[in-house]
């Protein structure tokens, strides 16, 4: 395995020459990528097919943009260990970790819940399920910038035992096969994963106060906000009020692999100008509008988490193995508005492909994955959820809440 | 199984009239999309909800329970008196299991090992439509059962 994640990595490296493993070359659409001294606030993005653990399953990620992460033993810096393909995910805030992944050279502290003196978990739940495990903090390397003490969740420790029924939201993502990466990397718009409502009160499906073993023992606690798991570069000394995307074009045709920048900053350093993209701003929940199919679609969002494009269109064929994605006869070329809070708006060309074609590739990259976010039946509900095909060749720069940049104040999105 | 449900029903000794009904039997316990009108209380005291406001249409009612920080879950009751639609949005996830009833074994089995994004899920059964969409703060979703959908309502108008 170590051997195809090696070919993967130079496919990368290669990947302006023409011939890169029998897939389609991704244009480099910035001038830069991954470079041979890299800036102290960057960190190379890869896309690829993801976790050795994925491969040995006879699985892999499409569409999942993946950074390599650092962490050590608060206070040392020989007790470390680095960890790859943590997906990179604008929709999700704090560092999440596999305990699986952590060999025994890395001894990361539990946080504790001071109310009760207890070992503080956290219930992550998604659209799809959930993740359990403890709250802890480590020093984290992030490319050249290093934190202290961060809170990040330790998913499936054996610590925290099983999750509490209030927790239990669908399948249990507390593995590398169920959630499909080493760990999660959240830099969306917020500073913290929950915020102030889970600083005010005890909300189920959140934070808890558990004994060794969790389940039934454990009980939802309010948690202050230096608790909770938290953006790690909303808590950085510089470049700390938001990031860059930066992923290379790729074509509708898909590509093996591609590669990218993340930027720590948006307007801080040269590394990090706006240019001339232009800011949209989100409402509370770090969503906007989508006009599309007539309808203009609140509470959609762009999320490099997503690994296509899902949005609503009943004339669209949905797959007939892959429930989750659309299957057109043929390409097709699409248009949507993307409307800020504040007023601007931008009309974003895109493509819709047939996903068990993509399927039956190689192809870690491709721009036209794109499945259903409300039922075939009808619903506009979900809103249009702009997953990571929207990054391919298009830098994205998320300004946090509260921040401001180029007279804009987030939370905001420029592109 | 038994077990669970008559634990669940235990926490709700308040509402004598639905506490009355589980005691008759794991069926009438249960609640959520599927289930008759009189789930709907059975639901907001299980959601914790603290208000429940009712509109009515010509083909439905609309019980909308209001959740905590703002948060709500509609359930859209047919003139038969089924729950024949949910749809729930705001800063706190409902409880799955309560807003979708028996109906949620099946949400699991087809999220178990699903492909898509952890931020979106739908499927669109023949029993079973369901959308949940996990944004960066907050929760949104809808479910509705086809079978049930009453003559004349889109079911893009429930949400």
């Amino acid at each position: 395995m170590i051997n195809r994640l090696g070919l993967a990595l130079a496919c990368v490296a290669a990947m302006v020459l023409p011939a890169c493993g029998g897939g389609s070359t991704a244009a480099p659409a910035f001038s830069g990528g991954i470079a041979s001294n890299p800036a102290a606030n960057t960190m190379p993005i890869v896309v690829d097919r993801g976790p050795s653990q994925l491969a040995d399953a006879g699985l892999s990620t499409i569409n999942t943009p993946f950074v390599t992460v650092t962490l050590c033993t608060p206070g040392s810096t020989t007790a470390c260990q680095t960890i790859d393909h943590v997906a990179l995910d604008t929709g999700s805030i704090g560092l999440r970790v596999m305990a699986s992944v952590l060999g025994p050279g890395v001894s990361l502290p539990a946080v504790d819940d001071p109310a009760s003196g207890r070992a503080l978990r956290e219930c992550a739940q998604f659209a799809d399920g959930y993740s359990w495990g403890s709250v802890v903090t480590a020093d984290v390397q992030l490319g050249g910038a290093a934190l202290s003490s961060l809170p990040l969740h330790l998913i499936g420790d054996a610590a925290a035992g099983t999750a509490p029924s209030s927790c239990v939201s669908g399948p249990d993502e507390s593995t590398v096969l169920a959630f499909g990466a080493n760990g999660v990397l959240g830099i969306g718009n917020f500073v913290q994963d929950c915020g102030d409502a889970c600083a005010a009160s005890a909300i189920a499906g959140t934070y808890y106060a558990c004994d060794t073993g969790g389940g039934a023992s454990c009980q939802s606690t309010a948690t202050d906000l230096g608790r909770q798991v938290s953006n790690p570069v909303a808590l950085m000394s510089t470049d700390n009020n938001g990031v860059v995307i930066v992923l290379s074009a790729v074509p509708t045709s898909g590509a093996l692999s591609t590669a990218g920048t993340l930027t720590f900053g948006v307007g801080t350093e040269g590394n990090n100008a706006v240019g001339v993209a232009r800011f949209y701003t989100l409402d509370d929940a770090g969503t906007l509008v989508t006009v599309f199919g007539g309808l203009a679609q609140s509470g959609s969002f762009i999320d490099s988490g997503s690994n296509g494009l899902y949005f609503s269109d009943p004339s669209l064929a949905v797959c007939g193995d892959a429930a989750a994605f659309y299957c057109p006869a043929q390409t097709l070329a699409m248009t949507a508005v993307i409307q800020g809070l504040n007023g601007n708006s931008a009309a974003i060309d895109f493509t819709v492909s047939n996903a068990d074609q993509i399927f039956a590739t190689p192809d870690a990259a491709v721009a036209g994955l794109a499945g259903p976010n409300a039922a075939a039946s009808g619903g506009s509900f979900g809103g249009f959820d702009w997953g990571l095909p929207f990054f391919y060749g298009r830098p994205v720069y998320v300004l946090f809440e509260k921040q401001a940049s180029n007279g804009v104040t987030g939370p905001a999105l420029a592109f | 199984m038994a077990t669970t449900l008559s634990r669940k029903c235990t926490l709700h000794l308040g509402l004598l009239p639905i506490l009355a009904s589980c005691l008759l039997g794991a069926q009438a316990c249960r609640a959520g999309l599927g289930d008759p009108a009189a789930s709907v209380e059975h639901d907001r005291a299980t959601l914790r909800g603290t208000a429940l406001t009712v509109t009515s249409t010509a083909h439905y009612e609309r019980h909308e329970i209001t959740t905590e920080r703002g948060g709500r879950v509609r359930e859209y009751v047919s003139q038969t008196g089924t729950v024949f639609a949910v749809a729930w949005s705001g800063p706190v996830a409902p409880d799955l299991k309560a807003v979708l009833g028996s109906n949620y074994d099946a949400y699991v089995a087809a999220a178990t090992n699903h492909r898509g994004s952890h931020h979106v899920f739908s499927m669109a059964g023949d029993n079973l439509v369901l959308t949940i969409t996990r944004p960066p703060r907050g929760f949104r979703g809808m479910a509705h059962l086809p079978a049930l959908l009453p003559a004349g309502t889109d079911p893009r108008s429930l949400r």
